[in-house]
Formats: C-alpha cells, sequence, structure tokens
C-alpha cells in the first residue's frame, strides 16, 4: 500500500514480533478497557463482546498506528467506537422492562446512593449514545474535554455541548443539590 | 451521599457500573487475537485490465462485394428493424435527469429506527421501503433518483455493509460483501454505475460496481478521517474520473484517479487546524470545502480551490460571524449553502445561502433553527434548488429534519424524525 502523506523511515516489525509486541500491548490494557466498555454500556457481557471487537479491530490495523506510545489513546479510541456502535443497534434490540424496585442494600450502602442509582439509571437512559460517551469518560475516565474529543472525533466545542447538557439532565434527575441550597 | 456534589455523586454511580477486571476467558481470547485473526491484506492490486486480443483484419475475398447485394439488402432491413426497436425501447424508458444541474424534486429518503422509508413531498405520505430486523441507515440516491445506496449492520456482527437497492426498496444487491469499520461516507458515480466508500481508521477507498460485482480496494492510505460527519467522498463532475476525499486524520485534502490510483494533495491544514467536506462545483472545476486553525473552539472557514489545486482562498463572511463552515453548492452552481456561528461553539448556529464565490451574508435562518446542536448539520439542496434540507444534530436524538427556504431563510420541520443525513431524489425536469 501506498502510504500518502506519512514520514518515512518507520520501523517494520517481523510478522511474529508484531504479534507478540501487540499481544502484550493488548494484555496490558485490558482490564482498563474492559472496565471503560463495562461503565459504558452497563453490561459486563456486552462489555466483553465489546472489548474484544475493539482488539480484533485494532489489530486488524496495528500497522498504521506509529507511535506504540500512543497506543492506549488510539486503543481507547477503537474501544469507544466499538461501544458507540452497539449503544446505537440497543434501539434494534428487544428491551426488556425491569422493575425498578429498590433492594435493600448491601454493606452499608445508604438509601440516598440507592435513590441515586435508580435516579441515575434512568436519566443515562435517556442520554443519546454520544452523550453517554461523554459522560463516561469525563467522569469515569478523567479525560479532558480535549481528550474527550480526540477519543470520540469531535470537536472540543461538541464536547462541552454534549456534556453540558448530559450533565444537566443527570443533575436534575438527582434533584437540589443541598450543597447548593446552603 | 447527599454532601458530595451532584458531579462526584455521578462519580460514585459510574464507579458502582464498574465490572471489575476482565474475565480469564475473555484476556485468553484476546491474546490470541494476532495469531487467530488473520489481517487483511494490506493492498488489494486495483483491478488490472487485460489488453484484449485484436482480431486480425479479415482479408477481403473476390466473393465480397457485389456477389453479396442481396446479403446487404437483408442486413439492411435489420439494422433499421433494430433502430426502430430502439427507439420503442427507449421512448417507454423512464426519463431520468442529467447528473449535474437543477432537476425536479423526488421523493426524500430517510432512516428512523433501522428501517428506511421514502416520503412523498406532494401528498406527505411516508412509506417504509427497507424493512427488517437489521439495521439500515443514510440512504444516499443515485444522481439519476433510480436507486439508493445505504448502510447496514446486524447485532452481534461487528461493522457494516453496503446495499444498493431501487427507490422503491426492491432489487436490494449486497455491494461489499466484507463488513466495514468506521464507514466515513459513500457516493454513487455520475453514471451511477460505480459506488466509493471510504472506510477504516486508516482511510480505505474502496470502489465497487452498484451492481454488486468488481470491488476493489485502491492502492493507497489516507490515514482516515476523525469525524463522523463531513468526510463523504464524491467523484468529479461530470465524468467521475476522480475522487475528492478527507485524509491524515483530517489535515489533508486528496483527489485520487479512480482508475489508476494516481494522488494529488490538493489542500493540507495548518499546523493543528484540519480540513473537511469537500465538495466539488456541479461543474467540477472548483471545489469548495471548510478548513480550521484550532480544535480549541470552532474557527472553520469556507474554502474555494480549483480542481488542480491552485487558487485557494477563504470566501467572505460577515462582521461577528466566528466560524462559517460546510459548504455545499447550490445545483446550479451559483450559490453555497452554509452552517456558520457567531460564537465559538454551537450557540448562535445559523443556515445561510451566499452567492458563489463571492460569499458575503447572504440570507440566514434565525439560530432556532438548530436548536441546541451538537454539531455542524449535513445539508442537501433540493433538486430545483427553491429549499434546502437538513438534520441537526441535536441532543435528542433523533430528531425531525427541518426546510429552509433558498429566498427567504424561513425554516420548518418535517413531520418525520430521523438521525441519517438528508437525502433528496432527483427527477427529470
Amino acid at each position: 500500500m501506498r502510504s500518502v502523506g506519512t514520514s518515512g523511515g518507520e520501523r517494520e516489525l517481523a510478522g511474529a514480533d508484531q504479534r507478540a509486541a501487540f499481544a502484550q500491548l493488548a494484555d496490558h490494557h485490558l482490564d482498563r478497557a474492559y472496565r471503560l466498555a463495562g461503565v459504558i454500556l452497563g453490561d459486563s457481557f456486552e462489555a466483553e463482546d465489546a472489548t474484544h471487537d475493539a482488539v480484533v479491530m485494532a489489530w486488524r490495523h496495528f500497522g498504521s498506528l506509529r507511535d506504540p506510545a500512543r497506543f492506549e489513546a488510539w486503543f481507547q479510541r477503537i474501544l469507544v467506537n466499538a461501544c458507540r456502535d452497539r449503544l446505537r443497534r440497543r434501539r434494534r434490540s428487544p428491551v426488556v422492562e425491569i422493575e425498578a424496585t429498590p433492594e435493600r442494600p448491601a454493606g452499608g450502602e445508604d438509601f440516598d446512593s440507592v435513590d441515586d442509582r435508580l435516579a441515575l439509571d434512568r436519566a443515562f437512559a435517556t442520554l443519546n449514545p454520544d452523550q453517554r460517551l461523554a459522560v463516561v469518560l469525563r467522569f469515569y475516565a478523567d479525560l479532558t474535554v480535549e481528550e474527550i474529543a480526540d477519543r470520540t472525533g469531535v470537536p472540543a466545542g461538541t464536547v462541552k455541548s454534549r456534556l453540558h447538557t448530559a450533565t444537566q439532565r443527570l443533575h436534575h434527575a438527582l434533584g437540589p443539590n443541598p450543597e447548593a441550597a446552603r | 451521599m447527599t454532601d458530595l456534589s451532584p458531579d462526584d455523586r455521578i462519580r460514585t454511580w459510574l464507579l458502582a457500573r464498574d465490572p471489575g477486571e476482565a474475565p480469564e476467558t475473555l484476556r485468553t481470547s484476546v491474546t490470541r487475537v494476532p495469531y487467530d485473526v488473520r489481517r487483511p491484506a494490506i493492498a488489494r492490486l486495483a483491478e488490472r485490465r487485460l489488453p484484449s486480443a485484436v482480431p486480425s483484419a479479415s482479408p477481403l475475398t473476390r466473393f465480397a462485394a457485389w456477389r453479396s447485394l442481396g446479403a446487404v439488402v437483408v442486413l439492411a432491413l435489420l439494422l433499421i428493424g433494430l433502430v426502430l426497436g430502439v427507439l420503442l425501447v427507449a421512448g417507454s424508458a423512464p426519463r431520468v435527469p442529467p447528473p449535474f444541474g437543477r432537476a425536479a424534486n423526488g421523493n426524500v429518503a430517510y432512516a428512523a429506527e433501522g428501517d428506511l422509508y421514502t416520503v412523498d413531498l406532494v401528498t406527505g405520505r411516508s412509506q417504509a421501503i427497507v424493512t427488517g430486523p437489521e439495521t439500515d441507515t443514510d440512504p444516499v440516491w443515485s444522481l439519476d433518483g433510480s436507486r439508493l445506496v445505504f448502510r447496514r449492520s446486524i447485532v452481534g456482527e461487528p461493522g457494516e455493509r453496503l446495499f444498493v437497492a431501487r427507490a422503491d426498496g426492491s432489487g436490494i444487491v449486497l455491494i461489499t460483501p466484507e463488513p466495514l469499520s468506521s464507514i466515513a461516507g459513500y457516493a454513487f458515480s455520475p453514471d451511477g454505475r460505480r459506488i466509493v466508500v471510504v472506510s477504516g481508521l486508516t482511510g480505505d477507498v474502496t470502489i465497487a460496481n452498484s451492481d454488486g460485482t468488481g470491488l476493489r480496494t485502491l492502492d493507497v492510505s489516507f490515514g482516515g478521517c476523525v469525524f463522523a460527519n463531513g468526510c463523504e467522498p464524491s467523484f468529479r463532475p461530470p465524468d467521475g474520473a476522480e475522487i475528492v476525499l478527507v485524509g491524515g486524520a483530517n489535515s489533508r485534502l486528496y483527489v485520487v484517479d479512480a482508475t489508476d490510483s494516481r494522488v494529488r494533495i490538493l489542500a493540507v491544514a495548518p499546523e493543528g487546524g484540519g480540513v473537511i467536506a469537500p465538495r466539488w462545483s456541479p461543474d467540477g472545476a472548483l471545489i469548495a470545502y471548510g478548513r480550521w486553525q484550532s480544535a480549541r473552539a470552532l474557527t472553520i472557514q469556507t474554502h474555494i480551490v480549483a480542481a488542480d489545486g491552485t487558487g485557494d482562498r477563504v470566501l467572505e463572511a460577515p462582521p461577528g460571524a466566528m466560524w462559517n463552515g460546510r459548504p455545499v453548492w447550490s445545483n446550479d452552481g451559483t450559490r453555497l449553502a452554509i452552517v456558520r456561528g457567531y460564537g465559538p461553539g454551537h450557540e448562535r448556529d445559523v443556515l445561510a445561502v451566499v452567492s458563489a464565490p463571492a460569499g458575503g451574508r447572504g440570507i440566514e435562518t434565525a439560530p432556532s433553527v438548530f436548536d441546541q446542536p451538537i454539531d455542524i448539520p449535513p445539508i442537501e439542496w433540493a433538486p430545483d434548488d427553491t429549499s434546502i434540507l437538513l438534520t441537526p444534530f441535536t441532543a435528542g436524538r433523533p430528531d425531525h429534519q427541518v426546510f429552509v427556504d433558498a429566498l427567504t431563510g424561513r425554516a420548518s420541520r418535517t413531520p418525520w424524525a430521523t438521525d441519517s443525513r438528508p437525502a433528496w431524489q432527483r427527477l427529470a425536469p
């Protein structure tokens, strides 16, 4: 393949070395990727599938990665895309309504956190896939707006707008902020 | 718990969704991937046309000419019959519009909940044309309005495949048997016989015949396009000899010869900036595209450049406009529809119709047309150039599309809701 607009002189790894290098990188980043997918999708089985899809996709395009130090960001972008595809396809999947019957939490979890969980579960479900990704990448993965823009492939202004709308909805679901009321 | 700020309560809730370490089965299968999954061939050679055998000229024999007068008469009669037959067939075939220039308005195609619909704008009646358990989206009309290309995904399968259907949804043909990832866009050639699609993180360019044959990947890599909107490839009018593409992670515009894959760089983005959404003028002489200076705020401006890459200049924007991008030519080539912002984000977005290539303020819609947009919308002119159809990407997708009167800027929402790109059928005038 003729490479257009890329710097020359890149080092080609032998096939076997490349497989080993990829396997090592994938293994190293697996836990973080799976956990991120789990938080985005809210389903551990689907998180497994999305992570596996992302690894396959990453391997297929591993030759295009110029800088191994960028693997994590590059792979995270692929994973985020895989999760977004799954969120979008859910519109076509049968949905089973689960009755919201809060159980008494174990392990010291108080009623407020149960209320929070239910409220946020419901509010999160009303967000579109792009808003969900923005929320998870900001509040779970602790990425900056610019980093989220990089992972999701949209301008920073778009990320800000998505975050603004999504957090407003989540805040609204949580009800009045007692801190602010003081 | 309630002592925490709302943001911290969100963080706590998200941490509770964390499934923990990856299960061992996943770890085992993931580390096997590079050994079990065959990587695609890096390049598929472009189809080569083998030199066809040139038939040797038959020598004239002494039995020809005057002695075959009877045969000549028979041949003439056959020819006359053939011509009459062709005229009859041509007379009964549906009239189609030319691929460029103004045409009559046909149906709008759109996707909703994974199915494809067309809506008759005269009666206002929507009709499902492609349905089923698959998720079908983003229909794009051929330039003669006879067919649609769209993408399809299936739950549980990675990637998407392209299909072509007739305007009524019948005769569905698979175009890309292997699933494609990260499809940036696709388009019909002017004669409707080919389809170009850009996909993958590296920007693979694939051309296929619209009857499902002749799939080939061009011998080039463009480094991909990072945006989901504004990276559609398109064939150059009038003959489709070249294709303009965004590549290098939105750092360059390329023009590639559709036959021999020769590549030339049309425009290079400034450091830290980018390029997006190139569109050929209907006569194929110019390309309008968007270029920005910084990813931190919207600074996109419309540029117009000659097809050979010379004369690149910024389209004049009105005072106060902080960005002025995503240009789309009218079918007669005299105007551009542009999305314009009077703030660094999407706070005060308007759609503007300006004369081309002069630019200026032109006619603007009210900012309310976009209703909390989260991205610059894809837009398409009506085939007769009287109005513009756009899909606002708002916070609560899917949303209604919006018609904008190209002369007054008045806007109205469509009765149907969709998140697919606008697609308006061209019909013979």
